[in-house]
């Protein structure tokens, strides 16, 4: 049968058809354009949260229905988008594509890759918009999510799961915590999801880099909406992110998602408000917009075993300006979140990296999910260094004090000075076991200040050619008698090569 | 201009009035006029546009086929849709 008779054929079967196979498709005309915003007549039977599609094959996505005209926020490009363009209705969601694949790559928040490899090709659409797990689906945080940065994870433990906020002025190293804890998740069965949102594309480019040198990029998803970004992107971010890490947390795996930061997500979505002619409140910020944070961070949660395990850990980072934690913004997060970690500029300047506060940091959950190790050695660190504080703080208005709480004060300073850590160096259980045991112990009594870092780097060493030890601390989670007296030898050697 | 109070009251009832009826009429788009059995055939196959009144207009830019409006809804059957249609698939 020549092609020509097989059209006719299929010609013929289509007219004798009685039916008529139609769509009904709703319209609209865009009667305004104001930014991203395009007030749209007619689409009388859209529904809130609806993508819509522009004339030109722009999207949109419906954030306000009035009495007369649909508010349509522009995804893409809006330049382009004339008043009396027809608007469609698509019936869809606001959904990203998820599968395995994304692995190891940069996407915009609609899943379009940025690193100029091929599109993926999604397994499942996943809704940006969703409502958190309840209560039944959930159970308490119970496993430790190492971040690598031994301050952190004896005294401010995170578990998988859970939220916790990273708060701090400009360039005291918020970003630097979370690509550290990304970092460390190597071997740890731990899906990486780094969500920027208005940060400089340069930024995120020595990100990406920093990723790769390290061999961390082959389980991180990063996503990106930079400050050159549309708003709507910069707010549909974090709900992609979360979406990703959901898919993953879905299929039982572990996942972190890093936020950074949600203070530009509040302004793409005050933008955003605003234009609509929302009423404003408190620094301008909408009524909804502690709803904003809350809906996104309630998805982080461990789920349950009965409902296939899995969890979604969430690193949110905030800004602050010159330490006001109670600006709007921030006092929002620290009461969404399950504790925060407190960076601050003048330990940052001190040479004290990560710049914590420690009276200032909590982790109201973590605490449970503490290895016993590190819970036992930890409890006594973290009481030395709360008396420290109060005793320095004290100690600064008396010229002469006692031999005793000279001593006192000397051995908090080197406690202080056992927890700097250098950048993009995490270390593992054993090496922060075994260094914050050393901090304890009575032998060190004598170690001046400045040569505690010495000591550090020796003793690293040292411990780096003990692989039987270091296995069986990481592995028993325990710290026994015996490995106690290996330890305590192996301060004695690095004493020694300290001259 | 300025619309006296008394006479607001009756001017919304009157636009109310004629914003329903212009919903109820359906705009049928075709490349020649219709006639009357084409238009009986069409509401007996669509049955959600039997009671309202029907307006034809000519427009020999979709090519062939039909687009059929009314409210704020639009059913597209006409070549120029499945060709824009199908030029957004070879794009994609």
């Amino acid at each position: 049968m020549s092609l020509i008779d097989q059209y006719l054929k299929e010609l013929e079967k289509e007219l004798s058809g009685k039916k008529i196979d139609y769509q009904l498709k709703d319209t609209g005309e865009v009667v305004e354009l104001k930014d991203e915003i395009a007030l749209v007549a007619g689409l009388s039977n859209v529904s809130y949260g609806e993508v819509v599609e522009f004339a030109n094959g722009v999207r949109g996505y419906v954030i306000d229905l009035s009495e007369d005209f649909v508010g349509v926020v522009i995804l893409d490009q809006f330049i382009g988008v004339k008043a009396g363009d027809k608007v469609y209705a698509t019936g869809k969601t606001i959904s990203i594509g998820v599968s395995d694949k994304l692995l190891g790559r940069v996407i915009d928040p609609l899943g379009r890759p940025l690193d100029n490899l091929p599109p993926i090709k999604p397994d499942a659409f996943y809704s940006l918009e969703k409502i958190a797990p309840g209560v039944v689906y959930r159970q308490p945080v119970n496993t430790p999510l190492q971040t690598g940065i031994k301050l952190i994870d004896a005294l401010i433990p995170i578990g998988r799961g859970q939220r916790e906020l990273i708060i701090g002025d400009r360039g005291t190293g918020k970003t630097t915590i979370a690509i550290d804890t990304i970092l460390n998740q190597k071997g740890e069965n731990v899906i990486c999801i780094y969500c920027a949102v208005g940060q400089k594309n340069s930024k995120v480019a020595s990100i990406i880099d920093l990723l790769k040198k390290n061999n961390a990029l082959s389980y991180t998803v990063i996503i990106n909406a930079s400050s050159s970004s549309s708003a709507a992107l910069q707010y549909f971010a974090p709900y992609a992110a979360c979406a990703i890490g959901e898919y993953f947390m879905d299929q039982g795996k572990d996942a972190l998602v890093v936020y950074d930061d949600l203070s530009k997500h509040a302004w793409a979505y005050r933008q955003i408000s605003l234009i609509l002619r929302r009423p404003a409140g408190r620094e301008a910020y909408p009524g909804d917009i502690f709803y904003l944070h809350s809906r996104l961070l309630e998805r982080a949660c461990r789920k349950d075993e009965k409902y296939g395990g899995g969890s979604l850990t969430a690193l949110p980072i905030v800004e602050t300006l010159e330490g006001d934690v109670s600006s709007y913004i921030p006092t929002n997060l620290i009461s969404i979140t399950d504790g925060q970690i407190f960076l601050e500029t003048d330990l940052f300047n001190a040479g004290i990296r990560p710049a914590v506060n420690i009276g200032l940091s909590v982790s109201r959950v973590g605490g449970n999910a503490q290895t016993p190790v590190m819970k036992k050695i930890a409890g006594k660190l973290k009481l030395d260094l709360a008396q420290y504080r109060e005793m320095a703080a004290f100690s600064q208005f008396e010229s002469e004090l006692d031999e005793e709480t000279r001593n006192f004060l000397k051995r908090g300073a080197r406690l202080t000075q056992f927890l700097v850590q250098k950048q993009n160096q995490p270390y593992c259980l054993a090496y922060e076991v075994a260094l914050i045991w050393a901090a304890n112990s009575l032998l060190l009594q004598d170690l001046p200040l400045n040569k505690v870092s010495d000591f550090e780097s020796h003793f690293l060493r040292l411990l780096e050619k003990e692989k039987e030890l270091v296995e069986e601390i990481n592995k028993s989670k325990q710290l026994s008698a015996n490995n106690e007296k290996k330890l305590e030898n192996l301060i004695k050697k690095a004493l020694k090569l300290i001259t | 201009m300025k619309i006296d109070f008394r006479l607001k009251e009756e001017l919304r009832k009157y636009l109310e009035k004629k914003i329903n009826e212009k919903k109820q009429i359906v705009k049928v788009i075709s490349v020649y006029p219709l006639t009357e059995a084409e238009i009986n055939q069409l509401r007996k196959s669509l049955p959600m546009l039997s009671e309202r009144k029907m307006v034809n207009i000519v427009d020999k830019s979709i090519i062939g086929g039909l687009i059929i409006k009314f409210d704020s809804q639009e059913i597209d059957l006409s070549i120029l849709g499945q060709l824009k249609n199908f030029k957004n698939l070879l794009i994609k």
